[in-house]
């Protein structure tokens, strides 16, 4: 009886441990940021995505003329810690004068639990620099 | 002493936006227009950021913040800040200022440089 009891419990944890390892992963892949159209041309487009990305606290570390990427520190806390997350923005010029800008944020291992998306704030400080409204806050970025 | 390299983090800069100047003295006395701008003429010369991040729920002063601004305006060349725009926020435990403003140079014959 105590065999059975140890076996049940082993199966237990083992199925708890792989919802939890699974269960992120299968919603990361769901996850593939946000996509905005900007009427803006490609380099302006660009530099406010570094100014976007220097506001929510990840000053770009790669800047091209079609893509942003930057990386937010991680800092320790009582319980949990912020920071971590990579954040970029890629550009496509869709037609004359129009960019859309796909915004994605990647959660990293270390400091994860105190992590978030950032993708609607980085899109608002980009409309601002831009001139233009901000847009309408896309399901997508609640999930990841 | 690892709290203190681990728990807060201060990220400021500037970006030029055309033509570059020398930086300002160090004692340069940088005006912040946190609402309207100078009465004289002017050129915008750079944004400027400064971000600052804290955990163990510890806020940083809108002061500390200002005072950050005004030493990126002086590495930029400027003679004031306007257009401040101050945002805060929250994750956790971790609290998030971040100031931004455009730095400008004064133009004519009143310009000290």
């Amino acid at each position: 009886m105590d065999q059975r009891n140890l076996w049940g419990r082993a199966l237990a944890a083992g199925l708890a441990l792989l919802f939890v390892v699974v269960a992120p992963a299968a919603l990361a892949e769901k996850y593939d940021g946000v996509t905005i159209t900007f009427d803006k041309p490609i380099e302006d487009v660009q530099k406010a995505a570094v100014d976007a990305l220097t506001t929510v606290g990840a000053p770009p570390s790669k800047q091209e003329p079609n893509f942003v990427e930057g990386k937010r520190k991680n800092k320790m806390g009582m319980m949990v810690g912020s920071g971590g997350e990579m954040l970029s923005v890629a550009l496509t010029s869709v037609e004359t004068g129009k960019t859309q800008a796909k915004v994605r944020t990647t959660k990293t291992f270390v400091g994860r639990a105190g992590q978030k998306v950032w993708d609607q704030q980085i899109l608002e400080e980009m409309a601002k620099v831009l001139g233009v409204s901000a847009p309408a806050a896309p399901a997508a970025a609640a999930t990841q | 002493m690892l709290c203190v390299a681990g728990c807060s983090t201060t990220q400021s800069g500037f970006r030029p936006l055309g033509q570059t100047y020398p930086p300002k003295a160090a004692d340069f006395a940088v005006e912040i227009f946190e609402s309207g701008e100078p009465q004289r003429a002017f050129e915008r010369i750079a944004r400027l950021d400064s971000h600052f991040e804290k955990t163990h729920l510890i806020h940083t002063s809108h002061a500390t913040a200002i005072a950050e601004l005004q030493k990126q305006a002086r590495a930029a060349g400027a003679d004031a800040v306007i257009e401040v725009r101050e945002m805060r926020s929250r994750v956790g435990e971790t609290f998030i200022l971040h100031l931004t403003g455009i730095a400008i140079r004064y133009a004519g014959p009143l310009h000290a440089p």
